[in-house]
């Protein structure tokens, strides 16, 4: 029972860790624009095989980097080539984000197949059976997890302590006032846009490490960012995390006590919980969108 | 006089079919505050609207011989010529300091900032006195208190205000004309100040129009305008 429960809190705080990378991207551009970027989860999933390409041939610190860049580049490119000119109208935005992500889904069927594509961060696992806990994490899972917090820790400084990042924040509570006070609204989207996609190429990078790169790989987070965005309250970072680790929990806790096939039955209860009585979310007052 | 620093030549603004403003023109000099009266719909908000960038329209804005219409609304900002709403649009869940940080958020000049900073709390004490209260739960003279302080951390040339003593008690009303009294006479600041409440213009323009639907009536000093037997019967009134 006490070995159950310090596996739980192990594995649950692990993958929260990558849940809540999963979904701040998703949350700030729904907070800043008021957009919902279907194709959040192909842009998770083209991290995933952008590194699992480079990783064959360069090693992975170097991998991991351009990773990063190369679909921070890529979400900005579907912002300034296509997002920005239907962002006006949510169920063209909708449509548009859901098509690139199906044709994505396409181009790495044609280009990899549907066999998963296996790469390595880190190698290696911890046994952890001597201190009484019945798991052998990974050691990318804890990678993972230091990623998680330092990629939040990076976010939380510039978005409170920069003028810079303080301005998307303001954006996303006032667009008029954040105009009043010389903001630049299509600049605080461009970067939006760039951090969301870092943010989703490091998710991508820890998800195909620990499980691979499969071609419908985006569905899971993009159903998982929905929910931890409902729960945490639209548009709020802090809600995000909070809310990423309590579905990373609930999903940990049915795993350990109910059984594997049940993972995300709890997590859908509370959902739907949140959804009649609390719509608002955990911090949902930070969103004030115009 | 002295030198126009902005100039409203011919202005019109249509929304749909109605013509919102008819020919309106104005001529601001630098370091007087500008009064703009009349009543509630006549078109004092759409004017300042047209003049920060957010609604279309016909003739030139002229800022500092600069002409506005290919200018955007951030680098109208940037450039001197700042504008507080009549909704006052804070960032709600901004702390008092946040918001007035955002204010300077385009500047560089830390140690200027930092300046304005203090001369905004000396200015409005009860901003001082709540610089980690959240925006959203103060009262409405502390709020409006804010909107000017957050548009004086812009460092502004030219100040718009619209309707800033809308709603609030006698006490603030005076805080504020005070506030805008001092900025003027140890700032040069420029004010365009658009008000319902006829009297608190009349007591610190210099000069002033009066505007009804859509069109200027009347321009002129405030001592003029103090004279003037339609503005007392219709506009001041005897309370």
């Amino acid at each position: 029972m006490l070995g159950d429960i310090a596996t739980l809190v192990l594995q649950g705080t692990m993958i929260s860790a990558v849940y809540a990378l999963i979904a701040i991207g998703f949350t700030m551009i729904f907070g800043v624009g008021g957009t919902l970027n279907l194709a959040h989860g192909a842009l998770i999933m083209s991290g995933a095989y952008v590194f699992g390409v480079l990783a064959q041939g360069a090693h992975p610190a170097v991998a991991f980097p351009i990773t990063i860049l190369v679909v921070a580049l890529l979400s900005w490119g579907l912002y300034q080539i296509l997002v920005r000119w239907v962002e006006e109208n949510v169920v063209i935005t909708f449509l548009a984000t859901v098509i690139v992500a199906v044709a994505a889904t396409e181009v790495i069927l044609i280009r990899f197949g549907s066999s998963p594509l296996g790469m390595t961060l880190v190698s290696g696992a911890v046994n952890l059976e001597p201190y009484g806990i019945n798991a052998r994490p990974r050691i990318v899972q804890f990678v993972g997890f230091v990623i998680s917090w330092v990629a939040i820790g990076l976010l939380w400084y510039y978005i409170t302590k920069t003028d810079d990042g303080r301005s998307i924040l303001a954006a996303s509570m006032s667009e008029r006032g954040a105009q009043l006070t010389g903001v630049d609204l299509h600049s605080v989207r461009s970067k939006t846009w760039l951090i969301a996609g870092a943010l989703a190429g490091a998710a991508g990078i820890i998800l195909g490490s620990t499980g691979g790169a499969t071609p419908l790989m985006w569905l899971n987070p993009l159903a998982l960012a929905f929910m931890i965005v409902v729960i945490g309250g639209i548009g709020s970072i802090k809600g995000s995390v909070v809310a990423a680790y309590v579905i990373g929990f609930l999903e940990q806790f049915t795993v350990t006590f109910v059984g594997h096939g049940f993972r995300g039955i709890l997590s859908l209860v509370v959902l739907v919980v949140f959804l009649l009585f609390m719509p608002q979310g955990l911090y949902g007052r930070e969103f004030a969108h115009d | 006089m002295t030198d126009a620093i902005l100039e409203i030549d011919d202005l019109d603004v249509y929304y749909g079919k109605s013509h919102a403003l008819k020919g309106v023109s104005l001529s601001i000099g630098e370091g007087e505050i500008y009064g703009v009266i009349g009543p509630n719909g006549a078109g004092k908000t759409t004017m300042l609207n047209a003049i920060a960038g957010f609604v279309d329209y016909d003739g030139t804005v002229r800022y500092d011989g600069t002409d506005l219409a290919a200018v955007r609304p951030q680098r109208i900002v940037r450039d001197g010529l700042v504008y507080c709403t009549e909704d006052r649009d804070l960032f709600p869940y901004f702390s008092v300091h946040e918001n007035l940080l955002m204010g300077a958020q385009f500047r560089d000049d830390r140690d200027g900032v930092r300046a304005d900073l203090d001369m905004v709390y000396e200015l409005f004490p009860r901003l001082d006195e709540r610089r980690e209260q959240e925006a959203e739960t103060m009262s409405g003279g502390e709020q409006q208190m804010l909107a000017v302080g957050r548009a004086l951390m812009s460092g502004p040339d030219v100040l718009m205000l619209d309707e800033p003593t809308l709603g609030l008690a006698p006490v603030i009303i005076q805080d504020i004309g005070a506030a805008l009294e001092t900025l003027q006479a140890q700032t040069g600041l420029t004010i365009l100040l658009a008000e319902q409440n006829a009297t608190f213009a009349l007591t610190h323009a210099d000069r002033l129009s009066l505007i009804e639907t859509g069109e200027i009536e009347l321009s002129g000093t405030h001592g003029e305008f103090h004279d003037n037997e339609y503005v007392r019967e219709a506009y001041v009134g005897v309370h």
